[in-house]
């Protein structure tokens, strides 16, 4: 479904990855590890076609991101990213935040209901449709940014750092969300430096520093 | 019918930023209602001194004297010569004999002393009423190279007044209405620009979560459309109330000149006209301020 083939990205001559190589599998889900500045956000920015690798070439599908010449938007409802930082409408509320991707595409009031509510009751947030971002806790606002990211049934989801902001008990409950999504079938890839998180889950692991790849683990068969 | 959501969605993004702009869509709409007011007035007043204008022409005549010898051949030679000078309305001709007669009708108290004249001492006389002021320079210019003309007369004082005060009034509404143009667009990009700038974090989010440029863009311009029409449907209602005032008004300062009642003329094709360009402007205004723009936010 991914692959990344000797990809290096360059700014201003300063070499934030390294060729780097990958390949990731539908219905995946990938802990991207290592230190603050190791890399971690360029990869992800790079699947969501945010910026374009320096060298090397990226495939989604079977198609390459590198050459793709379509609309990036589009591009955007199949890979969708969640922020540490959440990146939720501060004036609209949570219904209004989730439903967004929806609207945008034209879909019926009635289809966009009965989904986002489907929606807010599996990240659990039901009972907070009409509350705006500010009035919500870190995890909460999280929820919701993930609701709006899954809302598209994406091929991949992309966090970075979702529980960077959170304290540990909130994030567990993040990663769980995600475990659930990714058990629908969703490729799921996350950033984090969180070592606890990566201890709890028996995930596929990729390990960098300094924009090289140290090492790739993965998980444990019972 | 997918489209049509989307264009529902579109407009109501465009009133839910509206009303969430609040102190600066009140400053546009005002913007937008003193300028067309301006105009529109500016334009009450162009169509009042064209008004004075046809007033006065209506008054106003050329008159040129023949020799006395010139014989009843040529005479007519050089009506049809006067006829044939474009911006001429109409040509009159009064022989010395007509002209003796309606000077005696003028004054019969000296009727005895006129028929005792051995010789009529009036000369053949042309009145030649032009089609507009602008014409008679160009018309007295023709007839003072007929060799047969003696003299003419006309208001020359008057007209040049007048052309003078045409022209000015004219360049210095030209002027004014360019300048409410100009801040009429001046505020409605800045209003525009400040918006962008105001929901550049929505609109990173947009571009985040998939949003097609179009979606993004779209309600600035429907945005334009509705506050050119809230400030363009008030400014129609204070200028047909002003028309109707000021009219009343002129009629009473300046009774002498005719036909005022023009302003029923100012129909409501005037005010949609006036609708129409206000939108035309913001159309135009929002394409350039968002290419301007947006290609920062969203390349």
């Amino acid at each position: 479904m991914l692959k990344f083939v000797g990809v290096s990205k360059l700014y201003d001559d300063k070499e934030a990855l390294s060729n780097i190589s990958f390949e990731l599998n539908k219905g995946e889900f990938l802990f991207i590890v290592g230190p603050s500045g190791a890399g971690k956000t360029t990869i992800l920015k790079l699947i969501h076609k945010e910026i374009e690798p320096t060298r090397g070439e990226i495939f989604f599908n079977n198609t390459s991101l590198t050459k793709y010449n379509g609309k990036v938007y589009v591009l955007r409802r199949k890979i969708s990213m969640i922020f540490q930082d959440y990146k939720l409408f501060r004036k609209k509320t949570v219904y209004e935040n989730v439903s967004f991707p929806l609207e945008i595409q034209g879909f019926s009031p009635n289809f966009i209901r009965n989904r986002v509510l489907e929606t807010l009751k599996m990240v659990g947030l039901e009972e907070q449709t009409n509350k705006y971002p500010h009035t919500l806790s870190g995890g909460e606002m999280q929820r919701v940014s993930i609701a709006r990211a899954i809302i598209n049934n994406p091929d991949i989801l992309i966090a970075d750092e979702p529980t960077g902001n959170l304290d540990w008990k909130t994030s567990f409950s993040i990663v769980d969300l995600f475990i659930k999504i990714n058990e629908t079938g969703t490729t799921i890839i996350m950033s984090t430096h969180n070592e606890e998180i990566i201890k709890k889950y028996n995930k596929r692991i990729l390990y960098i520093k300094d924009g090289k790849k140290l090492y790739e683990k993965y998980p444990h068969i019972s | 019918m997918k489209n049509i959501h989307i264009f529902l969605r579109e407009i109501k993004e465009s009133f839910i930023n509206i009303i969430r702009s609040g102190f600066l869509t009140l400053i546009s709409i005002f913007v937008i209602i003193v300028s067309i007011y301006s105009i529109g007035m500016i334009y009450y007043f162009l169509n009042y001194s064209n008004e004075v204008k046809k007033g006065i022409e209506n008054k106003i005549e050329i008159s040129f004297y023949l020799n006395r010898d010139t014989n009843e051949v040529r005479i007519r030679e050089i009506e049809q010569e006067i006829k044939s000078i474009s911006g001429v309305e109409s040509v009159k001709y009064i022989s010395p004999d007509q002209a003796l007669d309606e000077l005696i009708k003028e004054y019969p108290e000296y009727e005895s002393i006129f028929k005792d004249l051995e010789k009529n001492p009036l000369p053949p006389t042309f009145f030649v009423k032009p089609e507009s002021v602008y014409s008679i320079n160009d018309i007295t210019s023709k007839i003072s190279k007929i060799p047969e003309v003696s003299d003419f007369f006309y208001s020359k004082d008057l007209v040049d007044k007048l052309l003078f005060s045409i022209r000015t009034f004219t360049f210095l509404s030209i002027v004014v209405v360019s300048i409410f143009i100009g801040i009429f667009v001046f505020f409605l990009g800045s209003n525009i620009t400040v918006s962008i700038y105001n929901r550049r974090d929505d609109i990173e989010i947009m571009k985040l979560v998939g949003t097609q440029p179009s979606f993004i863009k779209r309600p600035f311009y429907i945005e334009g459309i509705i506050l050119s029409l809230i400030g363009g449907t008030i400014s129609s209602i204070l200028l047909n109330k002003s028309y109707f005032e000021i009219t009343k008004l002129l009629n009473i300062i300046l009774p002498f000149i005719e036909n005022q009642n023009f302003y029923q003329n100012l129909n409501i094709s005037l005010y949609v006209y006036l609708n129409l360009s206000a939108i035309f402007i913001s159309l135009f205004v929002s394409y350039f301020v968002l290419r301007r723009y947006l290609k920062e936010i969203y390349p």
